[in-house]
């Protein structure tokens, strides 16, 4: 069995040798196959091809625009100036589809690779007729590349009454940080007949409108709640809706995907003229959203397109379906910077605020801290409280006579709609009070300045008594007791001694631990003495661990005997010493110990029959000599080798074996 | 040998209480500057400043009753007093004989325009009579070495088979335990919080919504101090002494 054992090892070494030369082999023809392959790449012509997602679009519809770069290894963004004179470009991003294979066929390995990488963009006509998508334009390698250019037919919106569009500003110009609502407004046409009270989009479940508008994202330099929290309250369940942009949904079947989202819109219904003005029903959806500006700029929302089948009549009882794209013109919103020169109490506030003032403590001594507080609450539509700053105290002249004023212009702490300024002041004579304090700010309706007063605070101000040891706050007064009366006013100082910063935390398991420990330790300890003091009690036990050290004293005594040319005596001491621990080990009595009595107590232990042989013809040997018949062997080793039997014995009869 | 182990234990209970003060010199020195910020500030967003230097000491997990109390300090001139009433409570465990403390604390309190009746002090608070004069890391201090040394005393009892020592160390084992109970109950209120303050003028409600019925016929005002009963991720539920319980929104509660 072990040559076998020995040659499995060497064999696995050998294959794992053979496999390694293989991969050695595929992986060094891999690298030249990229090397050449790259190269054969290089050396192909490089091209720029472009492909467009539709011939034939309304105006306001976009078109799905792709540049693809081939045989170029490191491809730039291609110049697209020329469409944009023709349309709104906006880029979508970019993505390289390099492919590379290798094949392996009864030992000949084929390679083919191919270098492309595609930029996207979308394209929204800005007139209406037959267009030429222009040449994409592409510096590689220095040289200058053209793709193919592309025909667009793009077509007016027809002229009907079955969809309107439109959107809506509630304001046309305001303030930066003023709110604003931008609302996409679409009217459809209610269903003929005995339909005429249900949604007309019901019938459109299983393909809903579409609406394309540019505000999902948000524009730069406008902020809004997040576009999840505006539209899931929206998002329709039963699928009844106009679906929205890109936007989807995942669904519900186990075979998961996403579907476009439905949002239902739906305001209700509303009577409006048609083409030919007679009056025609239409139900009414709408799309809101809350902008805040936060800079002073122009912000144009739209065009917005929404296109879909509709249903346009009744012929012989059914419904006749229509293509219909109906587009809303774009509108703007302009943010105005606030008008110069700006009042001196102007506090940045623009619209409706509230303001309520108060003062703790109100019953106070001259020198004693005071907090005056200004609350400034905003309505739904005014400017942002992060605006407003804090009203320059100091520019009131009654304040600054009554009050030394310690912070002139504290920050402000805003929390939800309302933002509190804290001054700390304390009065300077008795008998005073806090004035109302005027304060500006901008009414956008009016475009003026507005004034605003707070209320004023009545005060109890009285004069300070002259001040004794008991009265200074912020020194701890040298005493030992811990009754402190209680000021009125004032808190202790603080502690500034810094070897009280000890790290006070407690580590439960730390402590668990030692005192664990301890226990196990003292437990064990304790355990350890009763065991010891158990075995020290038992008679049996005691001689049989005494045993080998009393036959060990006993041959140092033999040799101490035979040095002194007393051999009698020291074969006396050897056969005391055999039998002493025969006797201790089995716990037998001494006196009368004979060799036929250790022979057969030797016979019923484990020791080893040549051993038993040697201890009885030891001991028959030194009675032999002991009675006169002279001795066969040297007493020395007679001694010796009694010594090594105890030894060799003594684990086995210690153990009571 | 007795002496021995008594210094091993000594020395591997302390090393447990200093083991966590190894950082460098990095949190005297913000302490140093919330003091310098502390003395030079002249409004309520200065002493806000140095409070804000004093919570991030405290943000890694570091515990000191003293940087509680010059916290409660700061909070109080920022005239929060919610949030100092809660940081002199916290300091309290940690410096439970310091009048100093006490006086700010009861200052605190009568500032407070939402201070609501004080907790009645519980049964055992009697019964445990010195749980007021030691601090929280001492009665800690005091279980393991008394536990420890219970252990070495009935290991040398049984060595010498003393009746005295045996005597000594169940009288000890007795002390040591009450004290544990004292511990083990304080440890629930430093470690776990189920107290909390009211930081801002806010309506208690019946449910975990604004559109539940209001709890209380006021609302709660900053140092409504209250007891948690439950918490959800907006929401804490609490028990305010004297009223009955509601829920409050966690942006108007500090614990």
């Amino acid at each position: 069995m072990s040559p076998l054992r020995i040659s499995q090892p060497i064999r696995r070494i050998e294959n794992v040798g053979l496999y390694f030369r293989e991969w050695c082999v595929v992986i060094a023809s891999v690298f030249l196959l990229s090397i050449a392959a790259s190269s054969a790449c290089a050396l192909q012509e490089i091209q720029l091809r472009a492909t467009a997602s539709a011939e034939e679009i309304f105006v306001g519809e976009i078109i799905n625009y792709q540049v693809e770069i081939l045989n170029s290894k490191s491809p730039s963004s291609p110049d697209l100036t020329a469409i944009e004179e023709l349309f709104d470009v906006v880029e979508l991003g970019n993505e390289s589809r390099n492919q590379s294979q290798v094949t392996f066929i009864n030992g000949r390995v084929t390679q083919s690779s191919t270098l492309s990488h595609v930029y996207q963009f979308r394209l929204t006509p800005k007139h209406t007729g037959d267009l030429k998508i222009p040449a994409a334009t592409a510096t590689l390698n220095g040289q200058v590349l053209n793709s193919n250019e592309i025909a667009v037919r793009v077509q007016p919106p027809e002229e009907q009454d079955v969809v309107l569009v439109e959107i809506k500003m509630d304001q046309n110009k305001i303030y930066p940080t003023q709110p604003f609502v931008v609302t996409l407004a679409i009217w459809v046409q209610s269903l003929p007949g005995k339909d005429a009270r249900t949604d007309p989009l019901r019938l459109l479940r299983r393909n809903p409108p579409h609406i394309n508008i540019n505000w999902i994202e948000l524009p730069p330099g406008l902020s809004a709640n997040k576009q999840a929290e505006w539209l899931q309250p929206i998002l329709a369940q039963d699928g009844i809706g106009f679906g929205l942009n890109d936007i989807s949904t995942r669904t519900g079947s186990i075979f998961g995907g996403t579907q476009a989202a439905a949002f239902d819109l739906l305001k209700g219904r509303e009577t409006r003229d048609g083409l030919d003005g007679t009056p025609i029903e239409y139900f009414k959806y709408e799309l809101t959203r809350t902008f805040t500006a936060e800079k002073s700029e122009t912000y144009t929302f739209g065009p917005a397109v929404v296109k879909g089948t509709f249903v346009a009549g009744v012929v012989r009882s059914e419904y006749q379906p229509k293509r219909i794209i109906a587009i809303a013109p774009a509108q703007s919103v302009e943010v105005r910077d606030v008008p110069s020169p700006r009042p001196v109490s102007f506090c940045g506030g623009i619209g409706d605020y509230r303001w309520v003032s108060s003062a703790s403590p109100t019953k106070l001594r001259v020198g004693d801290p005071l907090t005056l507080t200004l609350e400034v609450e905003r309505d739904a539509f005014s400017g942002s409280l992060d605006l407003i700053s804090a009203p320059d105290l100091s520019a009131i002249p009654e304040i600054m006579d009554s009050f030394d004023l310690i912070d002139k212009n504290p920050t402000g702490r805003i929390e939800g709609t309302t933002k509190r300024f804290s001054y700390a002041m304390r009065p300077k004579r008795s008998n005073v009070r806090l004035p109302a304090v005027p304060i500006t700010t901008f009414d956008p309706r009016t475009e003026q300045f507005v004034d605003v007063t707070t209320n004023a605070i009545a005060l109890e101000v009285s004069e300070a008594n002259r001040v004794q040891s008991g009265d200074l706050v912020g020194s701890i007064p040298m005493t030992n007791s811990s009754e402190i009366k209680l000021r009125s006013e004032g808190i202790f100082q603080n502690i500034s001694d810094l070897s009280q910063l000890q790290d006070e935390r407690i580590d439960l398991s730390w402590l668990g631990w030692i005192v664990a420990g301890t226990w196990f330790a003292a437990g064990s300890l304790m355990i350890l003495l009763t065991i010891y003091r158990r075995k020290t009690s038992d008679l049996k036990w005691t001689r049989r661990q005494q045993a080998r050290r009393a036959a060990k004293r006993r041959f140092d005594e033999a040799r101490q005997a035979l040095k002194a040319t007393d051999t009698k005596e020291a074969l006396k001491h050897v056969r005391a010493a055999l039998l002493g621990f025969f006797a201790d080990t089995q716990d037998c009595v001494l006196e009368g110990l004979t060799t036929t009595d250790v022979s057969d107590i030797l016979s019923n232990t484990s020791v080893s029959e040549i051993d038993q042989k040697a201890v009885v013809k030891l001991l028959e040997s030194i009675e032999s000599a002991e009675y006169g018949a002279g001795l066969t062997d040297d007493p020395s080793a007679m001694i010796d080798s009694a010594a090594i039997l105890v030894a060799r014995m003594a684990p086995i009869l210690e153990r009571g074996k | 040998m007795l002496r021995a182990a008594l210094i091993w234990i000594v020395l591997i209970v302390n090393s447990s209480f200093v083991a966590f003060a190894m950082e460098p010199g990095e949190r005297e020195r913000s302490f140093v500057k919330a003091l310098e910020l502390f003395d030079a500030a002249k409004s309520p967003d200065d002493y806000r400043d140095s409070a804000k230097i004093l919570e991030a000491i405290l943000a890694s997990g570091y515990r000191n009753g003293t940087i509680y109390y010059n916290l409660g300090n700061a909070y109080f001139r920022t005239g929060e007093y919610g949030r100092a009433i809660l940081n002199y409570r916290n300091s309290q465990p940690y410096r439970p004989r310091d009048p100093y403390l006490k006086a700010n604390l009861q200052q605190a309190i009568a500032a407070a325009p939402g201070r609501l009746n004080e907790r009645p002090t519980p049964w055992w608070n009697h019964v445990l009579f010195w749980t007021d004069w030691l601090a929280f890391p001492t009665k800690a201090k005091t279980c393991v070495g008394g536990f420890c040394l219970v252990a070495i005393l009935a290991l040398a009892a049984n060595y010498f088979r003393s009746s005295i020592l045996y005597w000594s160390s169940a009288t000890i084992l007795a002390v040591i335990i009450a004290i544990g109970i004292d511990f083990g109950i304080q440890y629930k209120h430093v470690v776990t919080t189920p107290r909390g303050v009211i930081t801002g003028e806010t309506i208690a409600r019946k449910g975990t919504g604004n559109t539940y019925e209001a709890a209380f016929d006021q609302p709660l005002r900053d140092g409504a101090e209250f007891q948690v009963l439950s918490e959800t991720t907006d929401w804490t539920f609490g028990h305010f002494e004297g009223i009955g319980d509601g829920w409050v929104r966690n942006e108007f509660v500090a614990r």
